[in-house]
C-alpha cells in the first residue's frame, strides 16, 4: 500500500457554469507528499491516468503551510486545506479507492478546483470587521489589555477566511443568505476589543436581521472542520447572548 | 486635476500600508493583487516586529535598533533610511496596536517583547508565533474600511504585467491582467507602488509563498528600472525540508530559548532525547558564546552547511541539525510559539514540544530588490515626504516592501521585515501622492494609444505563448532553475561554479522562451500564466548570479571561500542591474554606501579568534 | 468582556413600535419562533406527557391528573388553548418549515453527532406537524370533547363510571390492542421528546445562556436526561393504552 501509485479522481470544470466531470489521474508516490504536490505533478505531467494528454488541473495555493487559506477544497468529501492533507493519511481515509478532489460546493466554481470566495470578504464588510481608528497619524499605545482576554481575542483573529466552516455549514448556501460562522466570530473578536467595542452596537446590527445570528441552527459542523481550531460555537452563542440582550434592551431603552 | 489615482501592485504589508496612507492623503487607490489580500505571503512571517520601545528595562533605544541593524547588514545598507526605520518603529507597533493586532502582552497588560536575532535586546513585539498574519489581518481591516467608503478599489485576482510608460519615460500607469477571465486591461494611473514582495520561486523550493515569483519586479527591470543588489539572498537557517516547500521555523523557536546541536558522532543513531548532554555539540553557543543560537541569519545558516557537508556532522550523516525546545514548559511553548509547532507537528507528525526538531537552512528573503531612492534634509535625515523617496528609476514607479532594496544591506536581522514592509508603505504612500499631486498633467490626459500600445505588447506576448507547440513545460523548467540556483548561488559562492551557473542560465533563457502553455482552457489558465512569467524569472535570476560573480569578497548572506573578508575599499558599495537588450541580461554598476552616521567596523559577533 | 453593544442602535425607530424594516421582522420572528418552542410549548409537551404518564396508574390516577383541565370553564378553556397552545404551535409549526427548508442537510460527510441531531430536529419536525394535526383532529374534535356518552355500567368494587364518557376509556378504545396507532403514537412521542431535548439544548445557545464548550456540553447532558424520561414515560403512557384490554370491546 505504502509506496503504491498514488490514485486522484478530481471533478474538473473548465469555467463557470459549464458542466463538470471526474477525470482520473495516477502518479508515482513519493514520501511526506500532501495534495499540493501530487497536483503539482499534474502540472509538470499533464496525462490522466489512461496516458492521454489533458489540460493541466487548475487550483488555488499560496503559503502552503496552512496560515493564507486559498487551498481549501473538498477532500475525499469533507473540506479542508490541501496543503496539510497528507497522502499519507488521506489514503488510509478510503483504502482501496482514489482520492477525491472537488471544488467546494458553496461558492461559484471558476475552473477545477477555483472557486470565488468573494461572498465571504463582502460578509466582513458587511459586519464593519475593523477597529475604526481615527487614523494613522501617532496617538502612542493602544489600550492595555489583560493577556487572559488577549489570548481568547487571538484565536478568533487566527481565522482565514478559507471557508471550511460555510462549506460544512447546512445552513449555508445558494438558497439562503446566512452570513456563516467565520463572519459573527470576527463580530465577537472585534466587540471584545476595548477600542472595538465602542462600535459594537454597529456590528451587532449587521447580524441581526437575514442571514444574521438567528439563522445558525447549531449543526456545528464549522467547529469540527475549522483547520484552525477556533471555538466558532462559542463565538456564534456569545453573539447570540449580545445580540438577545440587544433586542430587549432595545425594547425596553426607546 | 482631479484626485491623485495611485495603483498599488501588492496586498502585502507594504501595499496595504501604502493603500491606507494614499487614502488618508486623500488619494485614490487601486489595489492590485494576484490573490485576495489576506492571502498575501506576508501571513507566513512568524516571529515578530522589531521596535525599540524599551519597556523591559534594558536601556534598549532607536539608536541600538539602528546600529544593529547597520552591523548586521555588515554596511551595506544605506544608513538614512535604515535610521528613518528604525526611529519610527515604536510608532509604527503603537499603531498598530491601536489597530486591535492580538500582541502578547505582559501581566499589567502592556505590549511584551522577546529577543530575536542578532540583537541583544528583548525588541521583537509578537502576536503568538503568526505576527505577520495578524499585522497583515490589521491592515487589511483598515483597507477595507477605506474600500468600503470608497477610496480603495479592489482588483484581486489581477496580476499586474507591466507599466505604461510615455515618450518621456514617465509611467502612466499599469497593465494587468484577470487570472480568471485572462482579459489584459491597461488602467491610468499617476502613480504605481509596485509591492509584489520577493522572488522565491527563483530557487525552486524556498520557504515563501507560490506566489511569490519576481515577476512583477523582472518585469519593471526589462522595462529599464534598476534592480539593486540581487546577489544579496538571506537563507533563513531553520527550516523544516518538505516535498513541495521548505516551511520555515520561526527564530522566535531560539528567541524563546531554543538550542541548535547536532550529535558529537554522525554515527550515534540513538533518539534525541536519549543522547546526553556531554554527547551533544551545540556548535553556535560555543563558537558565539555572547549571542549564542542568536546570531544573525546568514552566521547560523553558514555554520550550520559547515556542520552538515564540511563536518559531516549532520543527524545520521545528513543534511539537517536538531532544534531543541524540549526543556522549554509545555504551557510557555504552546503561549508563545503554538502557531509554528503546529505546522511542525502538522506536517511532519512529531510533535516539537516532545522531540527536537530536524531543520535546515531555506531559501527565505531578498534583501536586493528594485532600486529606489531617497531624498535627506540638512540634517542628514531621511526626508519621509519627498515625492523622490522610494521612487525606483522610473519617475511615478514606486517599489516598497520585500520588493525594494533598501532596509537590509547585505543580510537582514530577524523581525525587521515586518517593519520595513510596513515603513516603506508609510513612505511610499505619502510620496507617491506627493508625486501625483506635483505632476503637471494626470494620466488622464494621456493619450490613449500610449496605453494601447502596451496592451498590445503584452497581449501579443500572452498569445504567442498561447499559440506555441512543441516546447517544453515550465514548470518542469522552473524546476531546473531552482536547482542550479540552490546548488550554486546560496550559502556557499564560488566562482567557476558562478560561471558555469550563469552560462546555463543563457541556455535556459532560450528553453524558458520557447515554454509552451500546455493548456487550451480559457479561464483560469495557470500554466499559460506561468510560461509567461518564466522568462522573466530566469532574467531575475542573471542579475543574482552576475552580481555574486562580480562581488569578490564576503559580507553579509554573500560568502565566497575564496575571497572570505569584507573588502570594504573595493566592495562597499550597492550593485545595480539594468537590462541590457543586447546582452540579455544585466549591466552591472556600482555606487558607494551613504554610511553617514556609522563607521563600518568588522562583524565579528564576538566570536573568538576573529 | 464582550460588549453587548451599549451603543444605541442607528437606525432609531421612533414611530410604531410594532414597525420593522425586513431585517429586525426577521430576527424577531426567529426569535419569537425559537422562544414559543421553550414556552408554552415546551411546557405544555412537559405538562401532557406528565399529565397523561398518569395513566399508568389507572382510571382513578389519570382522572384525577387532568380532571381540572376538563372541569374548568369552556370560555377559559378556549382561551388558554389558543392563546398557550394552538397559536403558538401554528406559528411555531408553519414557521418551523420555513426555517427547516433552509438546510441543506450533509451527513454524510459530516457525520457528528451534533450535525445528525440538526437534521433530525427538522426530520422530526415534519412527522410532528403530521402528527399533532391527527392527534389533535382526533381527540380534541372528533371525541371526547365533542361527544355525548350514555353511563354504560358502574364498577361495583370501586363505584367508577366503566364509561365511554370517562376520557380514560375514550383513550383506551382508541389504542387498545391497535398496535399499528401505537406506533404512530410512538413515533410521535420519540420526535416530540426529541425535539424538545434538543430545541431546549439549541435554546440555551440561542439565547446566550450557554456559551461555553462545557456549558453547552453539561446542558447537553441535563437535557438528554430531561428528553429521555420524556420520551420512557410517554412511550410508558403509549404501552399501557396498547395493551390493556378494552372492557367495551365486545
Amino acid at each position: 500500500m505504502a509506496n503504491e501509485p498514488i490514485k486522484i479522481r478530481i471533478k474538473r470544470q473548465p469555467g463557470p457554469g459549464v458542466a463538470s466531470s471526474w477525470v482520473d489521474f495516477e502518479m508515482p508516490y513519493r514520501a511526506s507528499m500532501n495534495v499540493i504536490s501530487c497536483l503539482m505533478e499534474i502540472q509538470r505531467n499533464p496525462v490522466d491516468a489512461s496516458g492521454k494528454p489533458v489540460d493541466p488541473v487548475s487550483w488555488d495555493c499560496s503559503c502552503l503551510e496552512e496560515v493564507c487559506g486559498s487551498c481549501t477544497m473538498v477532500i475525499n468529501g469533507r473540506v479542508r486545506q490541501s496543503c496539510s492533507a497528507l497522502v499519507d493519511n488521506i489514503r488510509k481515509e478510503r483504502p482501496g479507492e482514489p482520492i477525491s478532489l472537488e471544488p467546494m460546493t458553496k461558492f461559484p466554481v471558476v475552473r477545477d478546483l477555483c472557486v470565488d470566495r468573494s461572498r465571504m470578504f463582502e460578509s466582513l464588510k458587511k459586519v464593519k470587521a475593523w477597529i475604526p481608528i481615527d487614523g494613522t497619524h501617532d496617538l502612542g499605545p493602544g489600550p492595555r489589555m489583560n493577556e487572559v482576554d488577549r489570548a481568547e481575542s487571538y484565536k478568533l483573529s487566527e481565522c482565514m477566511t478559507c471557508g471550511c466552516c460555510v462549506e460544512s455549514c447546512p445552513n449555508y448556501n445558494e438558497d439562503s443568505k446566512f452570513i456563516g460562522p467565520a463572519a459573527i466570530s470576527q463580530v465577537v473578536l472585534f466587540n471584545s476589543h476595548p477600542t472595538g467595542a465602542m462600535n459594537a452596537g454597529e456590528r451587532l446590527d449587521a447580524i441581526m436581521g437575514e442571514g444574521g445570528i438567528t439563522d445558525c441552527g447549531n449543526a456545528q459542523n464549522c467547529v469540527n472542520v475549522c483547520p484552525k481550531s477556533i471555538p466558532l460555537t462559542t463565538s456564534i452563542a456569545k453573539a447570540s447572548r449580545a445580540t438577545s440582550v440587544r433586542m430587549i434592551t432595545n425594547l425596553f431603552d426607546r | 486635476m482631479a484626485e491623485p489615482r495611485v495603483a498599488v501592485i501588492g496586498g502585502g504589508l507594504a501595499g496595504l500600508m501604502a493603500a491606507i496612507r494614499i487614502a488618508e492623503k486623500g488619494g485614490k487607490v487601486l489595489l492590485f493583487s494576484v490573490v485576495p489580500v489576506k492571502r498575501s505571503h506576508s501571513v507566513c512571517a512568524q516571529g515578530g516586529i522589531n521596535g525599540a520601545v524599551n519597556t523591559k528595562g534594558e536601556g534598549d533605544s532607536v539608536l541600538q535598533h539602528f546600529d544593529d541593524t547597520v552591523y548586521g547588514g555588515d554596511f551595506l545598507g544605506d544608513q538614512p533610511p535604515i535610521k528613518a526605520m528604525t526611529a519610527n518603529a515604536p510608532r509604527i507597533i503603537y499603531l498598530l496596536d491601536r489597530m486591535g493586532v492580538m500582541f502578547n502582552r505582559t501581566p499589567e497588560g502592556l505590549l511584551d517583547f522577546r529577543r530575536f536575532g542578532g540583537t541583544l535586546y528583548n525588541r521583537t513585539a509578537f502576536a503568538g508565533a503568526t505576527t505577520g498574519q495578524q499585522l497583515l489581518y490589521a491592515l487589511d481591516e483598515q483597507v477595507r474600511r477605506h474600500e468600503a467608503d470608497g477610496k480603495v478599489e479592489k482588483f484581486e485576482n489581477w496580476e499586474y504585467l507591466s507599466s505604461v510608460i510615455d515618450d518621456e519615460g514617465v509611467a502612466r500607469g499599469i497593465v494587468a491582467q484577470n487570472l480568471s477571465t485572462m482579459e489584459i486591461k491597461a488602467f491610468a494611473c499617476d502613480a504605481t507602488i509596485i509591492a509584489t514582495g520577493g522572488p522565491g520561486r527563483i530557487f525552486g523550493k524556498s520557504t515563501n509563498s507560490m506566489i511569490c515569483t519576481g515577476f512583477a519586479a523582472a518585469s519593471l527591470y526589462k522595462q529599464g528600472a534598476k534592480y539593486a543588489n540581487g546577489e544579496f539572498i538571506q537563507i533563513h537557517p531553520t527550516a523544516i525540508p518538505g516535498e513541495d516547500k521548505l516551511r520555515l521555523m520561526s527564530e522566535s523557536a531560539r528567541g524563546e530559548g531554543g538550542r541548535v546541536w547536532v550529535p558529537k558522532s554522525s554515527s550515534d543513531t540513538r533518539s534525541p532525547r536519549q543522547i546526553p548532554e556531554a554527547e551533544r555539540w551545540y556548535f553556535l553557543e560555543e563558537k558565539y558564546p555572547k549571542y549564542g543560537n542568536l546570531v544573525p541569519r546568514d552566521i547560523a545558516s553558514r555554520e550550520i552547511h559547515r556542520v552538515c557537508y564540511k563536518l559531516k556532522l549532520g543527524i545520521g550523516g545528513g543534511a539537517k541539525v536538531y532544534l531543541d525546545l524540549t526543556h522549554k514548559p509545555r504551557e510557555v511553548l504552546n503561549k508563545k510559539l503554538g502557531g509554528i509547532l503546529e505546522i511542525y507537528e502538522k506536517f511532519v507528525g512529531v510533535d516539537p514540544r516532545e522531540e527536537p526538531m530536524q531543520i535546515f537552512p531555506a531559501v527565505h528573503y531578498s534583501m536586493g530588490g528594485l532600486w529606489v531612492g531617497y531624498e535627506t534634509k540638512a540634517d542628514g535625515e531621511m526626508d519621509m515626504t519627498h515625492p523622490k523617496t522610494h521612487m525606483t528609476s522610473i519617475p511615478g514607479v514606486y517599489a516598497a516592501g520585500e520588493v525594494d532594496h533598501l532596509y537590509h544591506g547585505a543580510n537582514r536581522l530577524g523581525a525587521n521585515s515586518l517593519l520595513s514592509c510596513i515603513f516603506s508603505g508609510d513612505v511610499a504612500g505619502p510620496a507617491s501622492v506627493a508625486y501625483a499631486k506635483g505632476l503637471a498633467k494626470g494620466a488622464d490626459s494621456v493619450d490613449k494609444s500610449i496605453f494601447d500600445r502596451e496592451v498590445k505588447r503584452m497581449q501579443t506576448e500572452v498569445d504567442g505563448i498561447a499559440a506555441r507547440t512543441g516546447g517544453e513545460n515550465p514548470f518542469k523548467i522552473v524546476d531546473e532553475l531552482g536547482y542550479m540556483m540552490l546548488s550554486e548561488c546560496t550559502i556557499e559562492r564560488y566562482n567557476a561554479g558562478l560561471k558555469t551557473t550563469r552560462a546555463k542560465l543563457d541556455d535556459l533563457q532560450a528553453r524558458a522562451d520557447r515554454a509552451i502553455a500546455g493548456d487550451s482552457g480559457k479561464v483560469a489558465n495557470q500554466s499559460l500564466r506561468f510560461a509567461h512569467q518564466l522568462p522573466y524569472l530566469v532574467q531575475l535570476a542573471k542579475v543574482m548570479v552576475d552580481g555574486a560573480l562580480a562581488r569578490n569578497e564576503s559580507r553579509g548572506a554573500h560568502y565566497k571561500p575564496d575571497f572570505e573578508k569584507r573588502d570594504d575599499e573595493n566592495w562597499m558599495a550597492t550593485t545595480l542591474a539594468q537590462f541590457d537588450a543586447k546582452a540579455n541580461g544585466p549591466s552591472l554598476s556600482y555606487v558607494p554606501v551613504d554610511a553617514r552616521f556609522i563607521k563600518p567596523r568588522p562583524r565579528t559577533y564576538g566570536a573568538p579568534g576573529n | 468582556m464582550l460588549g453587548f453593544g451599549r451603543q444605541r442602535a442607528t437606525v432609531v425607530v421612533t414611530t410604531a413600535p410594532i414597525r420593522m424594516n425586513n431585517d429586525q421582522r426577521h430576527f424577531f420572528y426567529r426569535k419569537l419562533h425559537s422562544l414559543l418552542g421553550v414556552l408554552p410549548l415546551g411546557g405544555f409537551i412537559a405538562e401532557h406527557f406528565v399529565s397523561n404518564a398518569f395513566i399508568l396508574g389507572g382510571q382513578k390516577s389519570y382522572e384525577s391528573a387532568v380532571g381540572w383541565l376538563l372541569n374548568m370553564p369552556k370560555p377559559l378553556l378556549w382561551t388558554l388553548e389558543i392563546l398557550t397552545i394552538a397559536a403558538p404551535l401554528l406559528f411555531h409549526g408553519v414557521y418551523g418549515l420555513i426555517i427547516a427548508r433552509q438546510a441543506k442537510n450533509n451527513t454524510g460527510n459530516y457525520s457528528y453527532a451534533r450535525n445528525r441531531n440538526f437534521m433530525l430536529q427538522r426530520l422530526t419536525s415534519f412527522y410532528l406537524l403530521v402528527f399533532i394535526i391527527y392527534h389533535v383532529w382526533s381527540t380534541r374534535f372528533t371525541g371526547h370533547f365533542t361527544t355525548n356518552y350514555t353511563p354504560d355500567r358502574i364498577d361495583q368494587a370501586t363505584g367508577l363510571i366503566q364509561s365511554q364518557q370517562s376520557i380514560y376509556y375514550f383513550m383506551l378504545e382508541k389504542l387498545s390492542g391497535n398496535w399499528a396507532l401505537g406506533a404512530v403514537y410512538f413515533l410521535g412521542v420519540a420526535s416530540a421528546a426529541f425535539h424538545f431535548g434538543n430545541g431546549m439544548w439549541t435554546f440555551c445557545i440561542a439565547w446566550g445562556i450557554t456559551v461555553g464548550k462545557k456549558a453547552q456540553d453539561n446542558a447537553r447532558v441535563v437535557f438528554s436526561g430531561i428528553g429521555l424520561a420524556l420520551f420512557a414515560l410517554g412511550t410508558a403512557t403509549v404501552w399501557h393504552l396498547v395493551s390493556t384490554p378494552n372492557p367495551f370491546k365486545v
